[in-house]
């Protein structure tokens, strides 16, 4: 019963692990294989060590693909024992990679896209920026982060198109959230589709504004994950569903990373039916 | 082609090999599907099944730590009329290839747990039925099923009478002696056990101050368990007559062979398909290889060989 082929965990050569920021790391894999089937919005699993520490594998959004070159690239944070031990991953190692997987961000027959992108969630938007221009589209970049030096591929971004920066302490641009310069240039400017990556208060703000406004936005989402590949049900985030709760789960490997914003449910129902007393199977 | 025949007899069923995939971290086959041919492997247990589709438990659903993992997903499933129509007949070419299909039935109450085995048994869509008892039992004041043996004994004899086929009962480790519950479990009329499932547990966050699972408690997998479900095998099989499926930790097929000594006929995989797509697959030929290295030509011949001091 074999169906759609995937890629079998491969082994990738480190090219390059270097430091941007205090925490923050630009890893570039060799791994033509997955560099040519990757779509912009995927993502990678690594198996950041050999043996059981830690057990599970750490997803990884694609930041930037060179189908070329054949390397893919990552910028990831230092937050947990996952990422401090492929911090310290050099450059000529070999690591396992899982993917690419989930859904990517579909741009469709849209011509003007809004890219807006808060902290971490900066990552995963130069891939999709990159292509949208090389196909002839035009793009415009929202990117938010707490000081400047956490605005990651800001050099890259301004080439593709206008750029917009804000920051948490105001050293780079104004000193606010990301959801205003947008807000601000939707004023004069129309957007016909959002592609958006970053925490949930921005999330949630970017889909209150693309509901307003009538433009259709896409969402990265992130969760804790085990297995990455859709079967464990592990990495749910809450959907907008006609079932008797009134909504339902799906899952951030397979079902996305990327969600239509007017699925995604930001809370959950107050009256959340209580399932507890049983995660054992 | 390995010289190691494979084969074992668990109970009333023949296995090509003795490795099976764990409920709930196969879902029903579709996903690993994709890595590799699933007709290598001995069975597929698969998801849990419920009387009404569930929506599942709040996330996060998955915490770390170290030597395993804690879920705590709900028993999200699409219920079992939708199980019946829709997951369980792609896996129905597995079977014509000798590989077994094996359904997985959760409950509430008596009246879910009889409801579901008899559509699932008489749907002729699986070779057997895996019951999972580690449930609370809603009308029952909450207090899980698999931890009483009057209980046990109660419901397992209740299912087997709507159950036409092979009856696997799946025991739950937090409990005060498992040999009792499996002596229940064994009288009610099960033809198998399978043992372990998670052991409940719980992992804090110290600068948030707050359980890491939105269900505050999940169920502990993966190789940090090993040593106990070995010790519970080991155990069980010493208090009943009736094979076992050994589960807890398993990740190479040096793992599955420590199983089979201990007194497991067959294996399952649970975690290591989390942590692998191709992990029972491996583990398959992992133990083929082992077995050649030992120098032994067929698997059953090591079951239940532990020597004691």
């Amino acid at each position: 019963m074999l169906e759609e082929k995937a890629i079998k965990p491969l082994q990738a050569s480190i090219v390059r692990n270097q430091r941007l920021a205090v925490d923050v790391y630009h890893l570039i894999l060799a791994m033509p294989e997955i560099a040519v089937k990757a779509r912009p919005g995927q993502f990678v699993m690594l198996k950041v060590a050999a043996g059981l520490e830690p057990i599970l594998r750490r997803p990884f959004s694609v930041h930037r693909l060179n189908r070329e070159t054949g390397a893919v690239e990552i910028i990831y944070q230092k937050v947990g024992k996952g990422t401090a031990i492929l911090a310290n991953r050099k450059p000529g190692e070999e690591i396992e990679v899982l993917g690419p997987l989930g859904t990517g961000f579909c741009v469709g027959h849209a011509r003007h896209i809004g890219l807006v992108g808060g902290g971490m969630g900066i990552a995963p938007l130069l891939a999709v920026a990159e292509q949208a221009v090389g196909e002839g589209k035009e793009v415009v970049i929202f990117l938010g982060a707490i000081t400047k030096d956490y605005l990651l591929a800001r050099t890259e971004f301004s080439k593709l198109g206008p750029l917009f920066v804000v920051t948490d302490d105001g050293s780079a641009g104004e000193k606010a959230v990301v959801s205003k310069p947008l807000a601000e240039y939707l004023q004069g400017h129309s957007l016909d589709l959002l592609l958006a990556c970053g925490p949930i208060p921005m999330l949630k703000a970017l889909a209150a504004i693309a509901e307003a406004q009538r433009i259709k936005a896409q969402l990265s989402l992130e969760q804790n994950m085990a297995c990455g590949i859709g079967a464990c049900l592990g990495c749910v985030v809450p959907v907008k569903a006609d079932t008797p709760a009134g909504f339902s789960y799906k899952r951030v490997c397979h079902d996305g990373p990327v969600f239509w914003a007017d699925e995604v449910l930001f809370e959950l129902p107050a009256k959340m039916e209580k399932q507890g007393g049983c995660g054992l199977e | 082609m390995s010289k190691v025949d494979m084969e074992v007899q668990l109970g009333p069923l023949k296995l090509k090999n003795p490795v099976l995939t764990m409920s709930g971290t196969f879902g029903f086959g579709r996903e690993h599907g994709q890595y590799y041919d699933l007709s290598t492997l001995g069975g597929v247990i698969v998801k849990a099944i419920t009387a009404e589709p569930r929506v599942g438990n709040p996330p996060p659903r998955i915490a770390e730590t170290a030597g395993g993992i804690l879920n705590a997903i709900g028993l999200q499933n699409p219920g079992v009329e939708a199980a019946i129509a829709d997951e369980l007949p792609p896996l129905q070419d597995l079977r014509r290839q000798g590989t077994l299909v094996i359904g997985n039935v959760s409950g509430y109450s008596f009246d879910d747990y009889t409801l579901v085995t008899k559509k699932i048994s008489d749907s002729g869509l699986v070779d057997a039925v895996e019951l999972n008892i580690s449930c609370p039992n809603v009308k029952g004041g909450g207090l899980t099923f698999g931890t009483h043996p009057e209980t046990v004994y109660k419901l397992v004899s209740t299912v087997r009478t709507v159950c036409a086929v092979p009856l696997i009962v799946k025991l739950s480790p937090n409990v005060t002696d498992i040999k009792e519950i499996a002596s229940s479990a064994t009288e009610g009329g099960a033809d198998i056990i399978s043992l372990i499932n998670t052991i409940t547990a719980m992992v804090i966050d110290a600068k948030t101050r707050r359980p890491i699972l939105g269900n505050i408690t999940g169920g502990l997998s993966g190789p940090a368990v090993k040593p106990v479900a070995l010790r519970m095998v080991h155990e069980v099989s010493q208090a009943v007559e009736i094979p076992l499926i050994g589960i807890g930790g398993i990740v190479a097929g040096v793992d599955a062979a420590e199983f089979l000594l201990a007194g497991a006929t067959a294996v399952g995989v649970g975690t290591a398909n989390l942590m692998h797509p191709l992990a029972a697959l491996n583990i398959v030929q992992e133990l083929q290889w082992f077995l050649e290295d030992e120098g032994i030509g067929a698997v059953a011949e090591i079951i239940g060989g532990l020597i004691l001091p």
